[in-house]
């Protein structure tokens, strides 16, 4: 036998066969894969933190606009 | 998001199971990483636009709060991504038949075009408005005119109808020094015209270099570059004279005085080398040597404008400025 046949009992034929009637990518309720599940999140994480260091930086540029007496205020 | 078809749609099976049939609602899914998203902004473009940004701010006769000059400069950079993510949205279908650009993310099928266009308008806005807030009105017109120039004048306009496309469409790179200066003093001078002098010159020798080493691709696009129109030896001509041009533009900051001995040396010996690397391409017109030729001036392009910027920057930045001319 060969060794891919004596490894898995397929012969390369039926690997082939395999290939070409591949299950379909497994979709969620929403029709979303993993790898599309895996995009999004990537995409979602990029946008939070990016929006999070331009808060900040909105934050910062604001003070220096403002000038050096903006944080001395008679309470 | 119903009724689009496009490769990148997933089909929701409750829908599926709702309907009954294949004629079904569909949902629209964006197949983009966030990296693919800053491929859109091309960041070497981005990285050279900042580099002469800070330029233009270092040698602008003012002061302006370091956290703001860092604002300033991401609004810029931000403005030149967004300007290069509207041209990738127009290019789609001329970058899918180049070798050079078929990797990009909307003609590799990863973004969307409308999500391209929507990514692009809205960071031009944003960095626009930004820069206002941040800076002054004058530098966010520059910024907003430059993305302006960069998408509609020459990515809808010139780049398909004219050889002279990058000779004209080159002003919007070489804005960003003067956007930078208008950041920090609300004006332009003689010095920011003078940088934006020569990287308008410098612009047509540099991808010329390069468009004729890649005129195939252009021609199957049907982009009318110079080599594809004129040819290669009318190509090679200009060429030459642009650097002829470029090499005593180049020493005008030492002329005018706000580029310094250092300025004036790094200058000369550089301008001369790029003199060199032009002569050679107009001189080795067939095979590997001709190519190779094209590739070194395109190389060295890089260098000598990089070069020279920093060499200012080093010069006004680090108080190692001595003028050339007695004072």
């Amino acid at each position: 036998m060969a060794k891919a046949e004596r490894k898995t009992g397929k012969s390369q034929e039926y690997t082939e066969m395999d290939q070409a009637v591949a299950p379909p990518p497994v979709r969620d309720a929403q029709g979303l894969t993993e790898e599309d599940r895996r995009r999004r999140r990537s995409r979602s994480i990029a946008l939070a933190v990016t929006l999070g260091l331009l808060v900040a930086l909105f934050y910062v540029v604001t003070i220096a606009k403002l000038g050096p007496g903006v944080l001395d205020r008679p309470m | 998001m119903t009724g689009m078809t496009n490769s990148m749609q997933t089909t929701a099976p409750q829908a599926q199971g709702h309907y009954g049939h294949d004629h079904f609602e569909t949902v629209a899914v964006s197949n983009g990483e966030a990296r693919d998203f800053i491929a859109l902004l091309k960041p070497r473009v981005m990285s050279l636009v900042v580099f002469t940004a800070l330029t233009g701010m270092v040698v602008a006769h003012g002061t302006i709060h370091p956290v703001l000059a860092f604002a300033a400069l991401l609004a810029i950079a931000v403005g030149a991504g967004a300007s290069g993510c509207l041209n990738m949205w127009y290019d789609a279908d001329i970058d899918a038949v180049m070798s050079r650009t078929a990797k990009r993310p909307i003609p590799a099928g990863k973004i969307a075009p409308s999500e391209a266009l929507a990514f692009g308008m809205t960071l031009s806005v944003g960095s626009v408005l930004f820069l206002g807030l941040v800076a002054n009105w004058l530098a966010a017109g520059l910024l907003a005119f430059t993305i302006f120039f960069y998408a509609v004048i020459y990515s809808m306009w010139l780049k398909r109808w004219t050889p002279q496309n990058i000779v004209i469409g080159g002003a919007a790179g070489a804005f960003p020094p003067v956007i930078g200066q208008a950041a920090v003093t609300g004006s332009v001078t003689l010095d920011t015209v003078i940088l934006f002098a020569i990287i308008f010159i410098w612009t047509p020798p540099h991808f010329w270099a390069l468009a004729l080493v890649k005129s195939g691709d252009y021609a199957r696009a049907g982009v009318p570059m110079l080599p594809n129109v004129r040819g290669p030896d009318e190509t090679r001509r200009q060429i030459l004279l642009y650097t002829l041009l470029l090499a005593p533009v180049g020493v005008l900051p030492a002329l005018t005085g706000f580029g310094g001995m250092l300025y004036l040396g790094v200058s000369v010996l550089t301008g001369a080398w790029m003199l060199l690397l032009a002569l050679r391409v107009y001189r080795r017109r067939e095979g590997g040597d001709a190519t190779k030729a094209c590739w070194s001036l395109f190389g060295f392009s890089i260098v000598y404008l990089f070069g020279l910027f920093a060499v200012l920057i080093v010069e006004h930045g680090f108080g190692l400025m001595m003028p050339v001319t007695g004072g």
